[in-house]
């Protein structure tokens, strides 16, 4: 397992693990993010902290402190 | 046969299209009861379409989105409105967990997948026959934007024939009681909107789990689409650019830069014809409408006055309309991810970035907007930070003071220089809105942590209809608002400023005097109108005030606008069009007017660089606008905070035009 902000352009993941933090996981669950669900990394924005991802043609912005904590295991494109 | 139908749906989903699709402009805002967001109201046929704001789960995070889920979740027998739910055809998976959670609410409904020309195009295949089966209740596929299909929808609320969806997560929830099954579920969501949340949280996010789970296996067969969607991959090409952190920057500060130029550039002919047609309209009254009175009323008082902030539509309606194609374009998001990164230096999440950019309309909606903000302490900071954003009612004060004393020249051939001071004053509104909310965010530190997510919406062209009806209704929503306490105190400052508590005697007096002191290039007729406005009423008030302002470059006639501009500040240039035509009749129009204004006494300009720059400032940073107040003191509940906001923002104003004055002058 690895998490979002340790993948690398392109590649795609299941997500495993999501925060223990209840607010932010429930945020991410109304977006969509669930144990199970397949995301993309799209792109990371290092200046901007942030990290692209794409979850059924949906993009969706996170920041690198979030991203840390959520745990996908890779998949094969 | 139901009277009101809800329109709900995610953020997004084309929700507004549809609602104007189904209703035309027979629309208007309005409050919910109770609560203080705006719902839009709408009549198709004898039914009341009620268009929600936008909503992701009934697990609401935010505040707005509080108010659409309590407006569902209270939606009971008998009483009980179907719902007609749109969601968008390119994510079914993630908009169905709202449906499923209405659905086990036992509410009649139908599912309007929207997007269908999108849907195709991305070789999306959704089994509407299945669909409509397991759902168990109708569904549609129709584009709302060409109105494909939307007469489906039109036959469904005639023959209201919205079903109860089959249960989702029900079972859960449901118990056997002595009266068979109770729905527990709606229970279990009041307590979540009504009381105290917190207990709940672990309940909420099981609920999601267990619903995404069903809504995968659900659409596992029905919904057949290819790995990598062609709007997602044309849209990556556009975002390596928009989103670059120096590019996508760069890209926009030149959009905002060229919005500020189209507002001076295109505006400048129907400005000059607008201010020529009051000023001879004007004229005309005081020449040939008697009595003598009657004409001045309606010609110096009513006619300048309302031109004074008519004039001004060109303007508004340009940024309006460049605003709205910003937003249906789906690029307003990508400034909010580029201003992430800044705006967290400031304790703000690119949240923020919403209600400052709506801001630059007008303060009260993006106050509002602040609902969707997650975290109350930055909640907070951007409602007493977004009045020194520059709204569209600064925008007649800076564009007349501006004129007044920038030339009409260009900088390097192509810049208009007016439109460079516009930018520059934008520019100032927006750094200190950051200030201040930094400010606010440090003296009300908080434990809780500011969350971020960001969907990107796709770009899309914009919708032309929909930016057109959006500008037509804002900016006509503004004169409206405007030209009615304007046309008040017109009527008022006109009566102020013709009539004295002295007699008539006393004032020929007084004008023989000042003629025989006058100095040559003053006219007799000047010095008699400057002295009757001199003795008037508003003459006395604006004296009144005058040591108070002297110090920033202000007489006592500025004074005046100054004084009736506390109520809304667009009210100040129909003040000095209304003070400034008392007598004066060679200028027709107010900049020619308040060019030819002269210091009593002297051949010196009243409107000098230091008493323009010294408004400009007083204006970019007070206060005032009553309507601000009201909704600083719904939105947090409480007088302390407008009291706060407003005495701080005066002081703030009072100092730095202060400052501008005395170093300039």
């Amino acid at each position: 397992m690895l998490a979002i902000s340790e993948m690398s352009k392109g590649e795609r993941g299941v997500v495993m693990e999501l925060p223990v933090n209840q607010d932010l996981k429930r945020q991410l669950l109304v977006h969509g993010i669930h144990i199970g669900g397949q995301i993309t990394l799209i792109q990371t924005y290092g200046l901007q902290e942030l990290a692209l991802i794409g979850h059924n043609g949906r993009k969706i912005a996170l920041r690198h402190l979030d991203c840390q904590q959520i745990k996908v295991v890779k998949v094969d494109a | 046969m139901p009277n009101n139908i809800l329109l709900v749906g995610n953020p997004n989903t084309g929700k507004s299209t549809l609602f104007n699709q189904l209703t035309g402009l027979r629309q208007k805002t309005a409050n919910f009861e109770g609560v203080t967001v705006e719902k839009k109201k709408g009549k198709f046929g004898n039914h009341n379409i009620i268009d929600l704001p936008g909503l992701k789960s009934l697990w609401s995070v935010t505040l707005d989105e509080e108010v659409s889920a309590r407006e569902i979740i209270h939606n009971k027998k008998p009483d009980q409105s179907p719902v007609l739910f749109i969601a968008s055809g390119l994510n079914l998976e993630e908009n169905l967990l709202l449906f499923s959670q209405i659905a086990d609410l036992q509410v009649p409904m139908a599912l309007v997948l929207n997007y269908k020309d999108e849907v195709t195009k991305n070789k999306i295949q959704i089994n509407l026959t299945d669909l409509k089966s397991k759902l168990g209740c109708p569904v549609f596929l129709v584009n709302s934007r060409s109105g494909e299909g939307v007469d489906l929808v039109r036959a469904l609320i005639k023959s209201d024939g919205f079903k109860i969806p089959s249960a989702f997560a029900r079972s859960y929830y449901d118990k056997v009681s002595d009266k068979g099954f109770e729905n527990n579920y709606r229970p279990k969501l009041m307590q979540w909107v009504d009381s105290d949340n917190s207990v709940i949280k672990g309940d909420a996010i099981q609920d999601l789990e267990k619903r995404h789970l069903i809504i995968h296996n659900i659409l596992q067969d029905t919904v057949r689409q290819p790995k990598e969607l062609q709007q997602v991959s044309r849209g990556e090409k556009l975002d390596k650019v928009f989103l670059h952190p120096l590019w996508g920057t760069l890209i926009f500060l030149v959009i905002l830069f060229l919005v500020f130029q189209a507002i001076f550039t295109f505006a400048t002919y129907p400005m000059d014809w607008i201010d020529g047609f009051f000023g001879n309209l004007a004229n005309w009254a005081v020449s040939t409408i008697q009595p003598t009175w009657l004409g001045d009323l309606i010609g110096n008082g009513i006619i300048k006055g309302l031109g004074g902030i008519l004039i001004f539509i060109p303007q508004i309606a340009i940024l309006f309309f460049l605003f709205g194609i910003l937003e249906s374009t789906g690029y307003m998001s990508r400034i909010s991810f580029l201003s992430d990164n800044l705006l967290k230096r400031f304790g703000l999440s690119g949240s923020a970035v919403v209600p400052l950019v709506s801001g630059l309309a007008c303060s009260i909606p993006a106050i509002m907007s602040a609902r969707a903000i997650n975290n109350e302490q930055e909640r907070l900071a951007i409602i007493l930070a977004t009045p020194f954003m520059t709204c569209s009612a600064r925008l007649p004060v800076y564009a007349i003071l501006i004129a007044l004393i920038f030339p009409e020249d260009t900088f390097l051939g192509i810049f208009n220089i007016k439109g460079l001071a516009l930018f520059g004053m934008y520019m100032l509104g927006t750094l200190m809105s950051l200030l201040a909310a930094w400010i606010v965010i440090k003296f009300k530190s908080s434990d809780k942590k500011s969350m971020w997510i960001l969907e990107l919406p796709l770009y899309r062209r914009p919708h032309w209809k929909r930016v057109f009806q959006d500008m037509y209704l804002k900016t006509k929503s503004f004169v409206v608002d405007a030209g009615k306490v304007i046309l008040l105190f017109s009527i008022i400052l006109w009566f102020l400023s013709s009539f004295s508590p002295h007699s008539e005697s006393y004032l020929q007096e007084k004008i023989t005097e000042n003629i025989t002191n006058k100095i040559p290039e003053e006219s007799a007729a000047e010095i008699e109108s400057s002295t009757n406005l001199q003795y008037s009423y508003s003459g006395y008030i604006g004296k009144f005030i005058e040591p108070a302002i002297a110090p920033l470059g202000y007489d006592w006639k500025i004074g005046i606008a100054l004084f009736s501009s506390f109520a809304a500040r667009e009210i100040f240039v129909g003040t000095l069009s209304t003070l400034y035509s008392v007598g004066s009749e060679e200028e027709s129009t107010i900049i020619g007017r308040l060019k030819a204004e002269r210091i009593p006494g002297t051949t010196s300009p009243r409107f000098t660089i230091a008493t323009c720059i010294s408004l400009l400032l007083f204006y970019a940073f007070a206060l005032q606008c009553m309507s601000t107040v009201a909704i600083v003191r719904r939105e947090t509940g409480s007088w302390k905070w407008p009291a706060i906001q407003f005495t701080a923002m005066l002081i703030i104003a009072y100092l730095a035009a202060l400052a501008a004055f005395q170093l300039l002058n």
